[in-house]
């Protein structure tokens, strides 16, 4: 053998060990195949995030089948893709309970709105009866001032308190009916008939998907009604920023619908100042406003 | 002797040529999507680790060794990904947790409204 084929047989050697697949279920895959095989079957979370799921798995698989090369490479990249999955579950695990407890804060200021109305109306009646008793007074006093007329001096001073009290009288009625105003409002936010009124703590909402056509990015037909939504947020507290969040498989598309939606909502007199869009790549199309501090 | 030239060929077959732009593209706007989110602040380790390897990525383009470059892409775009989810995490636990008690004390002053009847 001479030196030029023992070299050659000593490269070929290196090519075929160097980068072989490492099919040899190491410490590093058992454990990371347990942590997915944990996410997968967890009650809550193992059902989420299907898609991020699958690309954990493909990692984990990529892992098993690469050489000695780029197994650290493909650890790092499984464990990435594990932890996002069961972060990605996790959002939409939350998101869901964001959604209960906004519908839970909706009815809870309802009842609020309600018990104060009741409230009223029942401080109305005892001002009412307090009104009539005094007015029977004043009347049993001014007859005794006619039978009297020395004591005209004390029916006088009856009247006076009469007065007094049909001033509080009419300012419970006031805000017997400023409450019932409010409770009508809640009512209707809540869909119990009524025209629509604004959500007293709303501070964020999804424009409907028909403001777009699909992979367009010029309004819809029909669109005014979700930008006219998203300017009642707005001007629901105008001292806060608005955030407009676009989401779609495109990303240039999704920052031109937040272009879009941004010049409609400064058209219709939203200060643009108080306006920042965000626009992001996802799987499912979302178009969201919010209200910042 | 051929088996051997072969062998080399296949290998030299593998490695890249070509700058792996469109990963370091990738890369790059993944790491913009979690500064946006806010993960620099909320989910900071993570972020920092796809900063670096999109930093080493970008070095190792440099200097020609494109196949590393492409992995330390990829592995950048995952962690920026996962630094974006880890924000938003944080984002949504704290308005959960706020709502979860303004709620309760909306409840508890139901409650205690004397005479009125409160609907659990």
């Amino acid at each position: 053998m001479t030196g030029h084929t023992r070299f050659m047989a000593v490269l070929l050697f290196a090519f075929a060990f160097a980068d072989g697949p490492a099919h040899a279920r190491d410490d590093d895959y058992m454990r990371l195949s347990a942590r997915l095989d944990l996410l997968a079957a967890d009650p809550v979370l193992g059902t989420r995030a299907p898609a991020q799921m699958e690309l954990a798995r493909a990692a984990l698989a990529a892992l098993e089948e690469s050489g000695r090369s780029q197994r650290t490479h493909w650890i790092y990249m499984a464990e990435q893709r594990i932890d996002l999955a069961r972060a990605a579950a996790e959002i939409e695990v939350l998101e869901r309970t964001h959604v209960d407890l906004q519908r839970e804060h909706d009815r809870l200021q309802l009842e609020l709105a309600r018990r104060d109305a009741a409230a009223a109306r029942a401080e109305l009646e005892r001002q009412r009866l307090q009104s009539q008793i005094r007015a029977e007074e004043a009347e049993r006093l001014q007859a005794e001032a006619e039978a009297a007329r020395s004591e005209g001096e004390q029916a006088a001073s009856a009247a006076r308190a009469e007065a007094e009290q049909a001033k509080r009288m009419a300012a419970a009625q006031a805000r017997a009916t400023a409450l019932a105003k409010k409770e009508a409002e809640l009512a209707a936010a809540l869909g119990e008939g009524g025209a629509p009124a604004k959500a007293p703590a709303r501070r964020s909402l999804v424009l409907a998907d028909s403001t777009f056509a699909q992979n367009q990015s010029t309004l819809a037909p029909g669109a005014s009604q979700q930008i006219q939504r998203a300017v009642a947020l707005a001007n629901q507290d105008p001292a806060a920023k608005v955030r407009i969040s676009v989401a779609t498989t495109d990303r240039a598309i999704a920052e031109q619908r937040a272009k879009v939606v941004r010049e409609a909502m400064v058209a219709a007199g939203v200060d643009p100042a108080r306006i920042t869009t965000t626009a992001t790549l996802a799987k499912s199309r979302r178009i969201e406003i919010s209200l910042q501090d | 002797m051929a088996v051997a030239i072969l062998a080399f060929l296949g290998v030299a077959a593998c490695t890249p040529t070509k700058p792996p732009l469109d990963q370091l593209d990738a890369a790059s706007r993944a790491l913009g999507t979690a500064r946006d989110a806010g993960a620099a602040e909320l989910a900071g380790p993570t972020y920092r680790a796809a900063a670096q390897r999109f930093d080493a990525a970008q070095a190792a383009e440099g200097r020609g060794e494109y196949a590393l470059a492409a992995d330390l892409a990829a592995e950048s775009q995952v962690s920026s990904e996962l630094a974006a989810a880890q924000a938003r995490l944080a984002r949504l636990r704290g308005e959960v947790d706020r709502m979860r008690r303004e709620n309760a004390a909306t409840a508890g002053d139901l409650r205690q409204a004397p005479g009125m009847e409160f609907q659990q």
